[in-house]
């Protein structure tokens, strides 16, 4: 197999409603993400996705490699993601910066983690470990939050950015959910963009929220849905981030109430836009780094 | 017990139990700290439901969707997923909603969610390119007691006292009678399914016998023995004849007697 291709500019995610589709038709997009999860136990899925990843960069992004939890990392799932990504050799594997499996139970969800220092310990143990065990580098996505913990000690870019210097990590920067946490945790998504270490940004995520009132404290939360468009103050926060960090390949991700294809397509044609506007017509794209 | 496995412990238990007195103490930020831990309470429940109602979309049609869901969220509660792979949760949630109360005068339940179940796992599955009886005949050189048959992934064996692939196809078809006479009946079924299709087919109960024992990995000569118990008119060499025909081997290996020993 040849080195993985780079990516450039936006893609999309490729979940499992679509496969048939893209797999016969082809449609032209960058690139795909995959979440190995959906394939792994499926090997009609599976055989589809290798005949795409011939033909387009793949991002493999993990939901249940569960790095943050005190239980350890689940090694025989690592196995299993190992297999699939030696299969269709993606241009990038990531994670989240969040825990999902307690005493072998998979809660299916991104928990959230206080950040202080027995996290971070146990955070580098277990990125050296996904690292070693996939054999390759991994990115560490900053979480959408709805609350923090009374034991964190340090801020959740200042946990990043340690996190980074500590296991040679890179980060995945997704975008709304800065937009997400910056409003549910009253923080400064711009200030939080300029805090992290720009050259550790191996990909960029954009993806759509919900609005609910916030129980009865008469304010708002932004839920982390997956579920719409990106929304406008998420774009302004794109560009700026683009300032930031230069190009990244940039993922529209939809995971629920999914659309048809071709709305992937035009979300990502936006963030190629938006690019443009930043970086102008001569700098279009940007390999993955 | 050290601070963040116990701070997982607490989210755990409000995740999955809904008991969120141990954690709530334990947040800081943000603005309704019940209502923002009640998102991923919701996203538990709503998400595995969901996973589960989707496996079990023919139980669904037969239970009615508040039953059936009343039944998953009970479910998801009590078994959470063991692996991060959501297609293989849930094979334990016929035998849960058939011990449910108002279950019991549907005593077909477990045997038609696990007939369901089969169905779900062999239609992802993909064939292998078939041996034929020739194959067989240039590699039989051993006696039976050492052949090993490798079946092709996308198949499943299973039987019931109820007609349950009658329900099934049913509910494929979409085409439900008004009223359905559904009496007692046992039957043998083999599910064989690839790419996306699937089929259901009823076996004698020898033939059944036989090929699940092959397919459990068993010697040729031990799934004839099973094959003859349970239907002493078994016919052996027309068994073998009609695997091959339906194109069913996709291996045969001859095994020395240690692992032949782990087999049996």
């Amino acid at each position: 197999m040849t080195s993985p291709r780079p990516a450039t500019g936006a893609g999309v995610g490729l979940r499992l409603p679509h496969l048939a589709e893209v797999a016969a038709a082809r449609p032209a997009v960058a690139w795909l993400e995959i979440h190995p999860e959906n394939f792994i136990a499926n090997p009609h899925a599976a055989e589809l996705l290798d005949e795409i990843a011939a033909h387009y960069p793949i991002s493999v992004h993990t939901v249940g490699v569960s790095i943050g939890s005190v239980g350890g990392v689940d090694r025989e799932h690592l196995l299993r993601v190992r297999a699939l990504i030696d299969r269709i050799d993606p241009f990038s594997v990531s994670g989240h910066l969040a825990w999902s499996t307690h005493e072998g139970d998979y809660l299916n969800d991104l928990l959230p983690l206080p950040y202080d220092e027995e996290t971070l310990a146990l955070l580098v143990r277990h990125v050296d470990e996904v690292q070693q065990g996939l054999g390759r580098p991994y990115l560490v996505e900053n979480p959408s939050s709805y609350f923090g913990f009374g034991a964190s000690t340090m801020t959740e870019v200042e946990f990043l950015s340690e996190l980074v210097a500590k296991s040679g990590c890179r980060l995945l920067c997704d975008v709304s959910n800065v937009h997400v946490s910056s409003h549910n945790m009253g923080y400064d998504a711009r200030a939080y963009i300029d805090g992290l270490p720009a050259d550790a940004i191996g990909e960029l995520h954009l993806g759509g929220f919900t609005v609910e009132d916030d129980g009865d404290s008469g304010a708002t939360v932004l839920v982390d849905t997956h579920s719409d468009r990106i929304a406008d103050p998420a774009w302004e926060l794109y560009a700026y981030a683009l300032g930031r960090f230069g190009p990244r390949p940039t993922l529209i991700e939809w995971d629920n109430e999914l659309p048809p294809f071709a709305t992937l397509i035009n979300e990502a044609a936006r963030a190629d836009q938006v690019a443009r506007g930043v970086f102008g017509r001569k700098v279009r794209h940007a390999a993955a780094g | 017990m050290p601070p963040l496995a116990d701070t997982q412990a607490a989210i755990r238990g409000a995740v999955v139990d809904k008991d969120a007195a141990a954690v709530l103490l334990r947040l800081a930020g943000g603005g309704d700290r019940r209502y923002r831990l009640s998102i991923h309470q919701r996203h538990y429940e709503g998400s595995l439901v969901k996973v589960v109602r989707g496996r079990f979309s023919a139980l669904e049609w037969l239970t009615g969707s508040a039953f059936m869901t009343a039944a998953a969220t009970d479910f998801v509660r009590r078994h959470p997923p063991r692996r991060p792979c959501l297609a293989e949760y849930g094979e334990d949630f016929p035998h849960f909603l058939a011990a449910r109360a108002g279950s019991a005068a549907m005593p077909w339940l477990a045997a038609a969610g696990a007939l369901e179940w089969h169905v779900g796992t062999v239609s992802v599955a993909i064939d292998e390119p078939a041996l034929g009886l020739d194959d067989f005949a240039r590699s039989a050189t051993s006696d039976l007691d050492h052949i090993v048959m490798t079946l092709q992934p996308g198949l499943a064996y299973t039987s019931a006292e109820w007609p349950v692939d009658e329900l099934i196809r049913l509910h494929v078809d979409g085409a439900a009678p008004e009223r359905l006479a559904f009496d007692p009946e046992n039957v043998w079924l083999e599910v064989r399914g690839a790419r996306g299709n699937f089929l259901i087919n009823r076996l004698d109960p020898g033939t059944h016998s036989f090929r699940a024992a092959l397919a459990e990995g068993r010697p040729l000569a031990t799934a004839i023995g099973a094959a003859s118990a349970a239907e002493a008119t078994f016919d052996p060499g027309a068994a073998l004849a009609r695997l091959f025909a339906d194109k069913l081997v996709t291996a045969i290996t001859a095994l020395d007697q240690e692992a032949i020993d782990d087999r049996n």
